[in-house]
């Protein structure tokens, strides 16, 4: 994944919430398990004012994202986050796929928790290269290493 | 298939409206799919890093097959019925039966997030 992308910071985004943390207010809290939601429009700002995210409907085999573990699929496996020059960075260290993917336009993908209701927004980040088109039945694969997350 | 969008295939070159297998901005017939990519699917990368904060790959280990991505464990069954020579509507139908008669967690996901594994120290 690359392009504009970072750390969500709309009205249920974390980035709000990671640094209130760092400065001694109150904990972040995410709920398990992380999963992914696959979008047709990505965001083009953090805080989702301009260009908004649109996730895919529930359709195929894809079930739209809503409140507590529903929908997405599931996170892969990450590495150990590592110190950079920059910050630090943690990227995805196997693949991750869905099948019997719907019609639908693939710009990105955004990484939410599990919390009750109304999940918390994460990560999000356009498709390297750019959105594809999906057919109905095609299988979609983010790729080991792409999930790439740095903070600094 | 009516409404479905010709793509053509990065490995046999053939262009068609038959399901395929969309690797990022990559895309192959199920029955294509080159091994670099089933090796992605199937092991977990482990990196080191230099000095200046480089990731370099030093080894891919096999995830075993019960701890799959539930997506990965789907694939193989999509995969192993083009390999029998099952393509295009017929291929989209069983991946329809398929999805249909799975019987997947009714929260849509299927594996919980396993620990993470240590860097290898440079």
């Amino acid at each position: 994944m690359s392009g504009t992308s970072g750390l969500c910071s709309d009205a249920n985004g974390v980035a709000q919430l990671v640094i209130a943390h760092l400065n001694g207010g109150t904990a972040l809290a995410l709920t398990t398990p992380l999963k992914i939601a696959f979008l047709s429009t990505v965001r083009t700002n953090n805080n989702n004012t301009a260009t908004a995210d649109v996730e895919w409907t529930t359709a195929g085999s894809y079930t739209a994202t809503a409140g507590g573990s529903t929908g997405g699929i599931a996170m892969p496996t990450m590495a150990a986050a590592s110190a950079t020059t920059t910050g630090a960075t943690q990227n995805s260290n196997a693949a991750a796929t869905l099948t019997g993917a719907p019609a639908q336009t693939w710009a990105g993908n955004r990484i939410q928790d599990s919390t009750a209701v109304t999940n918390k927004n994460i990560w999000y980040a356009p498709l390297t290269g750019g959105s594809k088109t999906i057919n109905s039945g095609d299988s979609c694969t983010i790729s080991s290493g792409s999930l790439q997350t740095a903070v600094g | 298939m009516p409404d479905r969008v010709a793509m053509r295939c990065d490995i046999c070159g053939q262009t068609d409206d038959h399901p395929k297998h969309h690797y990022m901005n990559q895309t192959f017939h199920h029955d294509c799919t080159p091994a670099y990519v089933l090796d992605d699917m199937t092991h977990e990368t482990f990196y080191t890093r230099d000095a200046a904060g480089n990731a370099f790959v030093t080894s891919r280990v096999p995830i075993p097959e019960e701890n799959w991505h539930p997506g990965t464990k789907m694939y193989f069954k999509i995969r192993e019925k083009a390999l029998s020579g099952t393509h295009g509507n017929e291929l989209l139908a069983h991946i329809e039966r398929l999805h249909e008669s799975h019987v997947q967690d009714p929260e849509g996901l299927g594996m919980e997030p396993k620990l993470m594994v240590p860097e290898q120290e440079v």
